[in-house]
Parts: C-alpha cells; sequence; structure tokens
C-alpha cells in the first residue's frame, strides 16, 4: 500500500487547483446535505418541544379508571411514561414507584408511547386489556381520548377509537409521508452531489490517465490504480466533510434565525439540535456519494487500453453535417460548436446544471405567486376577528390594553343582533317570496335582521347613505341557494325601492294556521332607507344571510329589544326571534392576528376562572398562518437556488478551467496561424453563449408540463382569469445566470493570457 | 535456451475499407541474452510487434511464448504481474512518472510488486547509468538522455527475462543516443540481458547481436 499512498498524495500535491476544485465541490454538497439534514431535526425538535410544552407530551388519555385496571396497563412494555390526575383539574403528576393511591379509587390516566407512529396499535392493545365495552365508549366519549395536537406533528390526523371495529384508528397517517419526503430530499440532494463528484473526478482522473496507464504498462494492476482513486476520494473527501461540516452548523444557525424571525409572534423558537443518529446517517450518506462519484471515473481510468492511454489520444468522430449555426457564425463560433459538439459529454454536465436552475426557478416563483395570491382571497370577513362579551365585562380596556401592551394598531366596532319577524305594510312592497311568510289575513312578514350599531359605525353608515340620525338602514337583500355539493348564491331584492312603507315586529303563534301578534309597531317609525351598500366591517351580511337586514343605532335597537321583553314578561311568552344573541359583539381589525389570538387566549384563560365567558373567532388567522408558510417555503426554495447557483459555478469554472488546460496545445497552434487573444476568448464566449442558449430553450420545454401541473393544482383552490407565472423575475433570474456564467468564461480566458 | 517465441502474429486494424494489416504472421524465437535489433520504415509495424509481445496490445491472431507460456492465455492482471515481475518496457519518450525522482521511478516496479528493495542492487544499477548525482531529482530537473537511463534503472531493476525497447533513442540527440546504445549494449554484456529494440537507425541497429527486418508488417530478412 505505501506506493500507492506515496503516488496518492504525490497526485494531490501535483495540481492544487484541481484539488481545491474538488474539495470545494465536496464542501458545498456536504453543506447541502448537513444543512438539510440539521434544518429537519432542529425543526422537528423546535416543533415537538413546543407542542409538548403547550399541550403535553402523552399520547394517550384514558379518564376514570380504577386502581385494578389501572396495574393491568402501567408495566406494557411499550409506554415510555404515564402521568396521573386523581381530580379532572389537577395537575398531572408524572408516575413515579413506588405510587400509592391513598384512598383513591379512580384516576385520570396520561400516556406515553415510546414509538408514537405505533400509537394506535398501543391503544388498541389497552382497550382490549382493559376490556372496555363497546356501550361504555360510545356512551362516555371523554373516556378514551388523544393529544390530537401532538400526533398531528407527527403525521397522525385525527385519531379516534372505531367503537364498531373496537380499535384506534388515525384518519389519516402522514408519518410514514414525511420520512418519504425527507428521503426524497435526501436522494434529490445526492444525487445533485454525485454528478458534481463525478465531474470533478472524470476531470481529474482524465488529466492522470496517462500516467495510470503507465503504470498498468510497468505492472501497476488494476486493483492498484483503483486503490489509489479511491484514496485519494477518501482524503479529499474527509477534508472536504469536515470543513463543509463546520459550515453547515453555521448555515443552519442563520437559517433557523431568519426561520425564527418570521415565526416570531407563533411561540415557536428553534435552536440547532445535532443528533447522533442524523450526524451518522449524513456521514454515512456523503461516503457513499463520494464513493459513488469516483467509482465510473476510476474503473474507466483503470480499464483503459495501455497503448491509448499513453497515447493520450480522443477518438474523434468525423462528422459531415455541418448545422445551420455553423453556417452563418464567424469562424471563432464554428470552432466553438465542434468543440462542444466533440466534448459533448464533458459540457454535458454545465448544461444539466443550467437547466436544473433555470427550470427550478420558474417553477418555485410560479408557486410561490399563486400561494400568494390565495392567502389574498377576499374572504367572507372584512374584519379579523370577533369577540362576544357577557355584559358586565369592559372588553374597551381590555383591547386599549393590548394596544398599549403590544404597540399593535387595533380598531373596534360593538354591535348587538337578533333576527325577527316583521309585518309589512302594504304587503305589495315586498317583491320577494323568500323568508316571507303569508298570513290568514293576507298580510305578510318578512325574516329580517336587527343590528344595533355603535355610534361612530351608524354615523359612518348614514354619512355613506346621506341619511340622517335616526334613519333606519335597510340592506335589501334576499339570497336564494341553490344546490347540493356546489352551492350557488342568487340575489333578489326584498322591497320595492320608491314606495313608502311601515314595518311592524310580530311574534307568530302556532294555531291551526300561523298567526301573528304584534310586538312593537313604534319604534320603526322612521324613514327607511333601502341599499345594497353594506358597511366596512359588515361584508359577511352579503354571503352569509339570506334576509335583509336593518341597520339602526344602538338607543333604537335597545328600545325594540325592551319592546321585546316587556311583550314577553306581559304574555309570558318569548318573542319569535330566528336570531338569539343576547352578547354584545365586537369586530376587531388588528395588524397581527396572531399576537391579538395570543392575547385574546390568555384573558379567556383568566375570565374562564371566572365563570365569565368570552367568545372569539380569528377570521384571518388562517390566512396569517399561510402567509407564514409561504414565506417559509419561499425561504427554503431560494437558499436550495442559491445553493444549486453556487455548486454549479464551482463545478462550471472546474470543467471549464480543465478544458482550458487540454486546449492548450491547441491555443497555441491557432495563436501560432495568426489568432489572437480576442479570436480566442471569442471563441469561449460563442461557447458560453451556445451552451446557455441550449440549456434555457430545454428549460422552457421542461417547465412548460410543471407549470401546468402547478395551475391545475391551484385551480383547486383560486380560480383566476390570468396566468401568475412572474415573466419578469425569471427573466431576470437568467439574466443574472447568463451574467455568472459570462463572467467565469471571461476570468477562465486569463489562464490562456499565461 | 529459447525465452520468447513468436507463432504467427498478426495484428489488424479497422474493418473494411478501412482496414489495415498492421502484423501480416509475424513468427521469430528469441535466444536467452540476445539482443535483437527490429529495423523497418515508418508504419511498418515495428512498435506493434513490440506491444504485442510485451502484452500491452492483443493481436488478431497469433501466440507470443514466454518459457513455453502462451501469455495470451492470461488473463489481464496475470498480464500485467507478467510484465511487473519480467518484462522491462523502454519508450521512445521516457513514460517516468513525474512526481517521482530519479530513485523512485527506478524502484516503481519493485514497490508495485510489493518486493523489499534490494539496495545494493539500486546503488549499483544507479552507479551503472552513470545518475548517482540525480538520485533525488525529479524527471523535470533532467536531461532527456538521464530520464532514458532512468527507463532502461527502471526496466533493469526487476532483473527481467527480457528487455523491450521502443525506439529508446528516437527522442534523443546523437551524443545521447550513442550513450543509451551502449548502455544497453553494456547490459546487455554485463548482466546477459535479452534486449529488443525497435530502431530506424541502421548504425544503432548494426550494434545488436541480430537484425529483424521488417516492412509492411512482414519479416523481411533476419540477419
Amino acid at each position: 500500500m505505501k506506493i500507492e499512498i506515496k503516488l496518492t498524495f504525490n497526485n494531490i500535491r501535483k495540481n492544487i487547483k484541481r484539488m481545491i476544485f474538488t474539495i470545494i465541490s465536496i464542501i458545498l454538497c456536504t453543506i447541502l446535505i448537513f444543512t438539510t439534514i440539521l434544518l429537519i431535526s432542529s425543526v422537528r425538535n423546535g416543533i415537538t418541544e413546543n407542542i409538548e410544552t403547550e399541550y403535553n407530551d402523552y399520547h394517550f388519555i384514558i379518564r376514570d379508571l380504577d386502581i385494578d385496571s389501572f396495574n393491568k396497563i402501567k408495566d406494557k412494555r411499550y409506554i415510555d411514561k404515564i402521568y396521573i390526575q386523581e381530580e379532572e383539574d389537577d395537575q398531572l403528576k408524572k408516575l413515579e414507584e413506588p405510587y400509592t393511591f391513598d384512598g383513591i379509587n379512580n384516576i385520570n390516566v396520561y400516556i406515553k408511547y415510546k414509538n408514537v407512529r405505533e400509537v394506535c396499535k398501543y391503544s388498541t392493545d389497552i382497550i382490549e386489556t382493559l376490556n372496555l365495552s363497546k356501550e361504555e365508549l360510545r356512551y362516555n366519549q371523554d373516556k378514551c381520548e388523544f393529544n390530537q395536537k401532538l400526533l398531528t406533528v407527527y403525521g397522525l390526523i385525527d385519531v379516534y377509537i372505531n367503537i364498531d371495529k373496537y380499535n384506534a384508528v388515525a384518519r389519516i397517517n402522514y408519518s410514514y409521508v414525511i420520512d418519504i419526503l425527507i428521503i426524497f430530499i435526501l436522494v434529490a440532494f445526492s444525487i445533485l452531489f454525485i454528478i458534481i463528484l463525478y465531474n470533478s473526478f472524470l476531470i481529474t482522473i482524465n488529466e492522470r490517465k496517462r500516467e495510470y496507464a503507465i503504470l498498468n504498462s510497468i505492472g501497476g494492476t488494476e486493483g492498484q490504480i483503483l486503490k489509489m482513486i479511491f484514496f485519494e476520494g477518501i482524503i479529499l473527501g474527509i477534508i472536504g466533510m469536515i470543513i463543509g461540516g463546520m459550515f453547515s452548523i453555521v448555515a443552519t444557525n442563520v437559517i433557523l434565525n431568519i426561520l425564527n424571525n418570521i415565526l416570531s409572534d407563533t411561540g415557536y423558537n428553534f435552536r440547532l439540535i445535532v443528533d447522533s443518529k442524523y450526524l451518522i446517517l449524513s456521514v454515512c450518506i456523503i461516503l457513499i456519494n463520494i464513493f459513488e462519484s469516483a467509482l465510473i471515473p476510476s474503473v474507466k481510468a483503470s480499464t483503459t487500453s495501455v497503448m491509448q492511454g499513453i497515447k493520450n489520444n480522443k477518438e474523434i468522430k468525423y462528422k459531415k453535417r455541418v448545422t445551420l449555426l455553423e453556417k452563418i457564425l464567424p469562424i471563432e463560433g464554428k470552432i466553438a460548436i465542434k468543440n462542444i459538439r466533440r466534448n459533448r459529454n464533458k459540457y454535458r454536465t454545465i448544461t444539466i446544471l443550467l437547466v436544473v436552475c433555470m427550470t427550478s426557478y420558474i417553477a418555485i416563483s410560479t408557486y410561490i405567486n399563486y400561494e400568494k395570491a390565495t392567502s389574498e382571497i377576499v374572504n367572507e370577513y372584512d374584519v379579523d376577528a370577533e369577540l362576544r362579551f357577557e355584559e358586565p365585562l369592559d372588553y374597551k380596556y381590555i383591547l386599549e390594553d393590548y394596544k398599549a401592551k403590544s404597540g399593535d394598531k387595533v380598531e373596534y366596532m360593538e354591535y348587538k343582533i337578533t333576527g325577527l319577524f316583521f309585518l309589512v305594510e302594504p304587503e305589495s312592497v315586498l317583491i320577494t317570496d323568500i323568508l316571507v311568510t303569508q298570513y290568514e289575513d293576507n298580510k305578510k312578514s318578512i325574516n329580517m335582521g336587527v343590528i344595533g350599531l355603535d355610534d361612530k359605525t351608524y354615523k359612518n353608515y348614514i354619512e355613506k347613505l346621506n341619511a340622517s340620525y335616526g334613519d333606519f338602514i335597510i340592506y335589501n337583500n334576499v339570497s336564494e341557494i341553490n344546490g347540493d355539493e356546489q352551492l350557488t348564491y342568487t340575489n333578489f331584492q326584498a322591497f320595492k325601492t320608491q314606495d313608502n312603507f311601515k314595518l311592524s315586529i310580530v311574534s307568530e303563534v302556532w294555531y291551526d294556521v300561523v298567526r301573528y301578534e304584534i310586538v312593537d309597531d313604534e319604534d320603526l317609525n322612521g324613514n327607511f332607507i333601502l341599499t345594497d351598500e353594506l358597511i366596512e366591517g359588515y361584508r359577511e351580511i352579503k354571503t352569509m344571510y339570506k334576509h335583509p337586514t336593518i341597520f339602526t343605532n344602538m338607543d333604537t335597537y335597545n328600545k325594540i329589544e325592551e319592546k321585546c321583553e316587556d311583550y314577553a314578561s306581559k304574555n309570558k311568552k318569548a318573542v319569535s326571534k330566528f336570531i338569539i344573541n343576547n352578547s354584545l359583539n365586537v369586530k376587531v381589525k388588528c395588524g397581527n392576528i396572531i399576537e391579538f389570538s395570543n392575547y385574546i387566549k390568555e384573558i379567556q384563560d383568566i375570565n374562564e376562572k371566572k365563570n365569565i365567558e368570552i367568545d372569539a373567532e380569528y377570521y384571518t388567522l388562517e390566512n396569517q398562518e399561510k402567509i407564514i408558510y409561504i414565506n417559509i417555503v419561499q425561504l427554503i426554495l431560494r437558499i436550495i437556488i442559491i445553493a444549486i447557483v453556487v455548486i454549479g459555478s464551482v463545478s462550471a469554472i472546474n470543467i471549464i478551467n480543465a478544458s482550458l488546460c487540454e486546449r492548450k496545445q491547441d491555443f497555441k497552434i491557432l495563436n501560432s496561424l495568426g489568432a489572437t487573444k480576442e479570436n480566442i476568448n471569442k471563441t469561449l464566449i460563442y461557447e458560453c453563449i451556445y451552451m446557455f442558449m441550449k440549456a434555457t430553450i430545454i428549460s422552457i420545454i421542461l417547465s412548460i408540463p410543471i407549470l401546468y401541473g402547478i395551475i391545475k393544482y391551484m385551480e383547486n383552490i383560486i380560480v383566476l382569469n390570468k396566468l401568475l407565472i412572474p415573466y419578469g423575475s425569471i427573466f431576470i433570474f437568467i439574466m443574472i445566470l447568463l451574467l455568472i456564467s459570462l463572467s467565469i468564461t471571461i476570468l477562465s480566458t486569463r489562464a490562456i493570457e499565461e | 535456451m529459447k525465452i520468447l517465441k513468436v507463432e504467427n502474429l498478426n495484428k489488424v486494424y479497422g474493418k473494411g475499407e478501412s482496414e489495415v494489416v498492421a502484423l501480416d504472421n509475424v513468427s521469430f524465437e528469441v535466444e536467452e541474452g540476445e539482443f535483437i535489433a527490429i529495423i523497418g520504415p515508418s508504419g511498418s509495424g515495428k512498435s506493434t510487434l513490440l506491444h504485442a509481445i510485451a502484452g500491452l496490445e492483443r493481436p488478431t491472431h497469433g501466440k507470443v511464448y514466454f518459457y513455453d507460456k502462451n501469455i495470451y492465455e492470461m488473463n489481464k492482471k496475470e498480464l500485467t504481474i507478467l510484465r511487473r515481475q519480467k518484462i522491462g518496457i523502454i519508450y521512445q519518450f521516457y513514460n517516468l512518472i513525474s512526481t517521482l525522482n530519479v530513485e523512485e521511478n527506478i524502484l516503481l516496479p519493485i514497490e508495485l510488486d510489493k518486493r523489499k528493495v534490494d539496495k545494493k542492487k539500486l546503488d549499483e544499477i544507479i552507479k551503472f547509468l552513470n545518475l548517482e548525482n540525480r538520485r533525488k531529482h525529479l524527471p523535470s530537473e533532467i536531461s532527456g538522455g538521464q530520464q532514458q537511463k532512468v527507463a532502461i534503472g527502471r526496466a533493469l531493476m526487476i532483473n527481467p527475462t527480457i528487455i523491450l525497447a521502443d525506439e529508446p533513442t528516437g527522442n534523443l540527440d546523437t551524443k545521447s543516443s550513442n550513450d543509451i546504445v551502449q548502455t544497453l549494449k553494456k547490459a546487455n554484456k554485463e548482466y546477459k540481458q535479452t534486449i529488443i529494440m525497435i530502431t530506424h537507425n541502421l548504425e544503432i541497429a548494426k550494434l545488436a547481436d541480430r537484425i529483424i527486418q521488417i516492412e509492411d508488417g512482414r519479416i523481411l530478412e533476419n540477419l
């Protein structure tokens, strides 16, 4: 082995430049794989930690279990941890031996399994061990429960007990999908790794073909030559891996910091986790990739015919066919195209890398554009959230407190809502039959919502409609909904716009036929302003309610409610209502819906203990999460593009450099025949442009089916009448790539001067 | 004692219209200790014949026997080891390993064979070749003639059955050429080394014990 090692080290020292390029290629590919694995382990760990902190780390809950039954299951080999809860609201206590149950008959048991993927299997086993009856499971839904939030992180969606089949199942099991996705990403990166490194080794070995042939001629066997090449691969690989590993840690930290920035309001905080299992996996993958990259070139080198290697001649296939380009281009272009066609294999790698870069960018940027558009879909609500308070609570204090603490901008408007039946006189004013009841006396009533607006909103509304204070604004719209699967809304007007009419609140009474009783015919004396315009903040009325809606000020609304209460107490029965809402409702617009929702959740927890209920709905929260998701996807995809461009550039420099070294003799001959430095530079620039144009055309062709796939997929979410392909940014990216390619070519031509 | 027998050697390159017969039924024998020169014009098949004898290029037909063993019945590895142990090859363009110095180049086949280095023999060969002052020099630091001597030393070091020299003076000036030929002659006399040398120079060929004239792939004369 001594002579092989000596020759290996000599070879490495002989061409430092080539060695450096090879090591740089290994470093970059190591960074790609290692960083990916570190990110996966850190993010996974971060998400799990976050979820476990918020929702605890148990997987399965069994409530109200007697001690004997508990003893049957507590020693199951697949259980990692058990928490005990003696009373429903007690803190969970981790089970530690010995545990005594003093005077306790039943406990709630929280179980964490060793292998979360088998949660269904283990839980089924526990149910069977406990011999829980189907009736018990059916009628006591709380008996067995799963920690859904935590299991979702592991890819197990909607885990439940199938009572009929008497087993635990997950409605969707993504747990293996996530692993498959990770494997797919690693395989894709490995292929890139092998392509780059294979090319690098090929150049190196080609340069030494003659030497290997000489060795073979004087008695060096194929095996000895292979050993030398693999040994060189190992040395360069170890150096590259160590340096690449260090850079990976730095790169991962940077990316995690950016990620933490994006997710600053969500409570997630990722930190670098170097899991030994993942470390070993990365090293193995990288070593295998280095081995595979070196294998084919080294086999080629060791099996090359001795005389061919010593003479170092290449077979040049004579092609009689002259292409159109060769006919129209000047001599530099002709030489360029002939050279590329002669050395097709060599330049294939550059073309492939260019195609990968461009196609990836076109696909990625289009996908991101569509994702952004989906997050901007006009949704039913034009506010961010809605809160419902019990009357005594000072909601203004809560919202102002949030404003002060967070610095977020907050606007809010309060309203009350009810749904009543209104007698319309004359009935000829009604021009719809939807939600209209005709009575015995041929009078008609219509269902209408009544919304009491706060002063500011009411004034804004009447100002908008040029109405006066005290006017009733009627959103004059009824909706007809058709269809079972795909609902279509058709809108009609309820009232004739020109005629005057009177509205009275009625309560319906059912005898043999429907009759009515007048509840209030005074408070709705006023001017009715019919409109199809809604005030800002109430957009959902358009799609959520089928009936027309009366908007009034809060005083009038309260009077109407009082009349209803008076009727109820006199007649010992409530007024007929189709919307019953006794809360004070507040619509909120804020800058940071995630922060706002977190704040309100804290307030809800505090007030729950005082038995005060606050209901909240966050309309734009999903959208906000979508924006965060898009930002993360954008970050990851941009990193991938940058990595591909950097690796591609290094590889291209290596290839071009090697090619120029090989062609030194050609250039000398050209020079001796009168070709100047400029002629030679032009030849190389033609080569660059030819390869680039070829790669661009291939990329465009490859992108078409990909873009078609993206658009078709996105049509499930958003239907647009235009394509969201970012032509501008794609053009700029291609131009940048062209600039990089030309720069590499021009810088490489400096080598020719020497 | 016969150490080499070439029997009906044929080598054809290409097919059809572009077919070239480089060797056409070449047969001859070599006795131990003989110094043979193969002479012929350019393209006569001299180098092809030498490469076929060395096992570097497989003939289309024919056999090459080393001590009654047909080398073309051996597999690639056996053939390589044969070259390492029994055949010394000297090329026109020296073909030294550029990263190894004079001493290391001479020892290369021994080290490839994992044999123990005979330092005494090494010193003897270096002295024989007048390279004592150039032991640690790289090929790029010595003259063409000296490089060719290193190639001779590499061939002699393994104690080969036969040395095959392919135009060893082809790339050298007259003085160096004479020096090289004298060295080979000396090796033949002092070490009883069997040598087959290709040359196109009749004056150099006359220094050999026997001249084989080859033209158009056929042996014309055995002088």
